[in-house]
């Protein structure tokens, strides 16, 4: 395999054009646009209590999302759980495409288990978790230690309770992105693989050196967005833990929805939102290019 | 000759053994959605006394009770109709934008695709206010339309990145250029030869979008205000209410309303496996 | 470069163009920006108004019935949006010009609301009710909504255990500590309580704080004081909330406890796992439901004193109607109906135990509220985030470091104080 692949400069001409502008000009109306309004309030007194009357207010807004007290601990929560998720749902979700992939009878099944928690909505899975987790004495897993006559585990204490909302989004989307590489190894060609052993590479090896490269474009695509999706964390930790108890779960999108939307705050929560916006966007840019000198190194 | 049978029969049995192992995992996998299941066929009684065991008596009135106070068929075509469409339009949508962008290696192809990608990134719920008036402007309220468009502007960025990712890195540019030379327009090219061969991907790509129109509640929240318009998800939470804790007549209507994502799941399934003849055709 | 700059133009031309089109109003399709505000006169001169609430349609069955045949030419739809939601849909349509045309409003939001002009003046209305109930819901002398049913907090209990251990109803703060005591010591969890969530220790200080201090001659105004920026709760409450927390030095409410939700502490309640349970009305039926055979009483929360004890509650959410509809006269109409005993007997039909404001009328009260009746005669009941004005908003945060306050993060002084700061920051917007 030389380097000889050829790229054509806008091979598509005026194609390129049509090809992308539908999809542009949705996306520019329904998102972008919204996105520009709210950069402008972030620097206007925009509040519930002040809807109309705007004036520039410089980088007020700005000052103040810093000085929240709980902002740091939002921060170190949401990356915190990006970085976790992300992890586990590579690192469970990998294996589990390739285990899945292989001639075993009951696979179809087997896929459907692992892929149906993902259709519940955040809603659902939330009381499913807190009721599995509970420390009442009904709490599914509380249940069982005490009638092995154990003590109580709490797994919403300050310390354990992101990570218990972390056990719960790992058994949603585990399955999820165990299809993501489903999809990606359907395109291996099986060639490849008699190749590689042929050449004697047993399963690890052969893992290492012929899946995972080619595996390359979905680690892409799950990395990215499972990041970005975690940094913007919010359904499962409002209908989990509201962000509590006292501010254990409180993520960025948490304290920013309080803040901007139910509190009234809407400018603040706006320079919050236009912050938050360019921080995810230096971690996945950077991600996205570690992950091309990734391809790079290994294809 | 012997070492290679017995090298297969070794296969075979780590096959069995990996199968297992595989089936204890996913059975352990499977309780919330068991204990999720036999709780919608109980008394409320029988749920706080017996969680975890079989409904005794088995109690289907729950079901019948959610569908009539959901106007289930009238939610569920609401939903179904917003989901197809949203579905579809990011899939072509996406497609043509993904395709352009992967194949058009300029500078404008480029951030083209960094705009797509800030996309990702916006945190839609920060911008309800100002896309509200954009709507009303519009003059979309209150209509599927609206909805639906909301949906493809949010989904669009991830299709886009997925579709071009994929193109890059399976679609051989040599098939094209033997289909330009065969006369075949770009058009021709992108829905002829292209999209075919994505299927698995599409279907990847059908589903999750899926999941996430259908499982979307905000927007419609915002942009539907009369009940012959709403979804699913705004039944849910209408017979829901603040106070519920009936688990027993709440999780039938969470049932309800995920069963066609369910249904639709298994059916796709279907697209993702006939992924592996179209990988072989290409190899 | 070029290219991309002219085609984020074109792009942006479109969206202008897109724009402009749907500011033009005769443009529009007729009625579909207006959402349900198209009168049909193809079906007899009806005029359709919307009714935005967070309560479910089934509370509002009996009235939304009178009110088809006592105003017989309006017809109501009814739309649900969930207290999660509430508040920010309600805003953002109302911001936009637009909205529902009767709104049921929050103490705080009817006044935020009422301050930016969005409401109706509906002070004549309101003479038919109480000023216990108009007085939340009223900004500089008039009022904006009607007052609903009133809603309260008190203590269920199960009588059961309480006659088969001997144990009688406690008269006073330190009696009740007792009484979890005793409960404890026979293996019966004393209080169940969710206290994942905030709402718990919220209602339960605040109702201690209610009886020694806030209904007592020197803590009368606080509320008013507090809203004005002209107090604080850390140098004020301190003492109170000293003596409350025994609550969490005694063990009644423990640190575990934050693992539990509302509905699984109820569980524990209704299967005797626990002898009490913090909660009102809403939750009566869920609980008969679970069981059936409970023997189900209310207590009320009480100071150190002998009283006839406190409850938290105030008036339920208000009917208000938009300045900005276009249906006015129709809303105002429901809302003459609203305020009439028939249309009140509806409404407390299907909020049983709560009780109306309208001056003279008495709907009696439901079995499972004897042990309260003294308290809802003497009128103790009182919501004190209720007189926070545009701070109202603060008693989430107030139960959240509380939370943190239980979990030994920090101690009452900065637990009060950061309510202070959260309060501040909401009457300076």
């Amino acid at each position: 395999m030389k380097k000889t692949r050829k790229f054509y400069p806008g091979t598509l001409g005026k194609y390129f054009l049509l090809f992308i502008l539908p999809a542009l000009v949705i996306y520019l109306i329904f998102s972008i646009l919204p996105f520009v309004f709210t950069f402008f309030y972030s620097f206007t007194n925009y509040t519930d209590m002040n809807p109309t009357n705007l004036n520039f207010v410089g980088f007020t807004n700005y000052i103040k999302v810093f000085n929240t007290p709980i902002m740091r601990k939002a921060i170190l929560n949401s990356v915190i759980y990006a970085f976790v998720m992300t992890g586990m749902q590579t690192l469970l979700g990998l294996p589990l495409a390739v285990i899945l992939d292989k001639k075993l009878k009951t696979r179809n099944v087997m896929r459907a288990v692992f892929f149906f928690p993902a259709v519940f909505s955040a809603l659902i899975v939330g009381y499913l978790w807190s009721y599995i987790m509970s420390s009442s004495d009904y709490g599914l897993i509380n249940n069982l230690l005490h009638q092995l006559g154990l003590g109580t585990v709490n797994f919403f204490g300050p310390k354990n309770a992101l990570f218990s909302v972390l056990i719960s989004q790992i058994w949603q989307w585990t399955g999820w992105g165990m299809v993501i590489f489903l999809a990606n190894l359907q395109s291996i060609p099986k060639d490849l693989y008699e190749a590689a052993e042929i050449d004697g590479a047993g399963g690890l090896k052969r893992f290492f050196k012929v899946t995972l490269p080619l595996m390359a474009p979905s680690v892409k695509i799950v990395v990215i967005t499972g990041l970005v999706g975690g940094m913007k964390v919010f359904d499962i930790i409002y209908s989990m833990t509201k962000g509590g108890p006292g501010d254990a779960t409180e993520t960025v999108m948490t304290v920013m929805m309080r803040q901007g939307v139910s509190k009234g705050f809407y400018s603040t929560g706006a320079a919050f939102g236009v912050i938050f916006f360019i921080v995810v966007m230096l971690i996945s840019t950077l991600i996205t290019k570690l992950m091309g000198k990734w391809s790079e190194a290994i294809s | 000759m012997k070492t290679k049978t017995l090298g297969k029969n070794r296969n075979r049995r780590s096959l069995v053994i990996t199968e297992s192992i595989m089936i204890l995992v996913a059975l352990i996998w499977f309780v919330p959605v068991y204990y999720l299941i036999v709780t919608t066929l109980k008394t409320p009684q029988d749920a706080t006394n017996n969680p975890l065991g079989l409904p005794s008596p088995f109690v289907f009135g729950n079901y019948a009770y959610a569908w009539e106070k959901m106007e289930y068929p009238r939610a569920f075509f609401n939903t179904a109709f917003i989901t197809v469409a949203s579905v579809a339009l990011i899939i072509i949508l996406g497609g043509m934008a993904g395709y352009a962008i992967a194949r058009t290696k300029t500078k404008a192809g480029t951030r083209m695709f960094l705009l797509f990608m800030a996309g990702l990134v916006v945190p839609f719920q920060m911008n309800i206010i100002s896309l509200y008036s954009i709507v009303k402007n519009l003059g979309l309220m209150n209509s599927h339309l609206s909805v639906i468009l909301v949906n493809v502007a949010v989904n669009l960025p991830q299709a886009v990145f997925l579709l071009k990712e994929f193109i890059e890195s399976t679609i051989p540019l040599e098939l094209e250029e033997a289909a330009e030379i065969d006369g075949c327009s770009v058009p021709g090219k992108f829905f002829r030869i292209v999209f075919p061969l994505l299927k698995p991907v599409i279907a990847t790509l059908a589903i999750i979008t899926t999941l996430n129109v259908w499982n979307e509640f905000m927007t419609p929240l915002l942009l539907l205000q009369t009940r012959d318009k709403g979804v699913i998800l705004q039944e849910v939470s209408r017979n829901i209410g603040q106070f519920s804790t009936d688990w027993t007549a709440m999780f039938p209507m969470m049932m309800l309303g995920v069963a066609p994502l369910i249904i639709f799941y298994i059916f796709m399934q279907k697209y993702i496996i006939s992924g592996v003849a179209a990988g072989a055709v290409k190899g | 470069m070029k290219k991309l700059v002219s085609l984020l133009l074109g792009a942006t031309l479109m969206v202008g163009v897109l724009a402009a089109c749907g500011s033009t109003p005769s443009s529009a399709p007729a009625g579909s920006t207006a959402s349900a505000k198209t009168s049909t006169p193809a079906s007899g001169d009806k005029v359709t108004v919307r009714m935005t609430y967070w309560n479910s349609e089934e509370t509002m069955a009996d009235l939304l019935a009178y009110l088809e045949t006592a105003v017989p030419d309006v017809k109501v739809e009814y739309q649900f949006i969930d207290n999660t939601n509430y508040a920010t849909i309600v805003d953002t349509q109302l911001a936009a010009g637009e909205g529902p045309d009767i709104i049921v409003e929050a103490a705080n939001s009817a006044l935020k609301h009422a301050r930016l002009g969005y409401l109706e003046d509906v002070t004549v209305l309101s003479e038919k009710f109480s000023d216990a109930g108009n007085a939340i819901f009223t900004y500089e002398g008039s009022v904006y909504a009607l007052p609903g049913v009133s809603w309260f907090e008190g203590i269920w209990y199960n009588k059961d255990l309480f006659t088969e251990n001997n144990i009688e109803l406690p008269k006073t703060f330190d009696e009740y500590i007792a009484v979890c005591k005793k409960f404890e010591g026979i293996g019966i969890k004393p209080l169940a309580a969710g206290l994942k969530s905030w709402e718990p220790m919220l209602k339960n200080s605040m109702a201690f704080v209610t009886a020694e201090y806030l209904t007592a001659p020197e803590g009368k105004g606080f509320g008013e004081k507090y809203r004005n920026g002209e107090t604080a709760l850390n140098g004020t409450w301190n003492t109170y909330i000293e003596k409350w927390s025994e609550m969490i030095t005694e063990g009644v409410y423990t640190q575990d406890m934050t693992g539990i939700d509302h509905e699984q502490a109820m569980e524990e309640f209704t299967s005797g796992k626990a002898a009490m349970f913090c909660s009102g009305p809403w939750d009566l039926e869920a609980i008969l439901a679970k069981n059936p055979d409970l023997n189900l009483d209310m207590m009320p929360f009480y100071g150190t004193q002998p009283s006839d004890g406190w409850m938290i509650g105030g008036p339920g959410g208000g009917f208000a109607v938009n300045a900005n509809s276009k249906e006015k006269e129709a809303a105002m109409k429901v809302l003459e109906a609203i305020a009439t005993p028939e249309a009140q007997k509806a409404l407390v039909a299907n909020n049983e135990g709560g009780s109306s404001y309208l001056v003279g009328l008495d709907t009696g009260l439901p079995q499972y509220y004897n042990g309260v009746e003294t308290t809802i005669k003497a009128g103790n009941i009182f919501c004190p985030w209720d007189e926070w004005g545009a701070a109202g908003g603060a008693h989430q945060d107030y139960g959240v470091e509380f939370q943190k306050y239980l979990m030994g993060e920090q101690d009452i002084a900065t637990t009060l104080a950061n309510v202070d700061v959260v309060v501040e920051e909401l009457l300076a917007k």
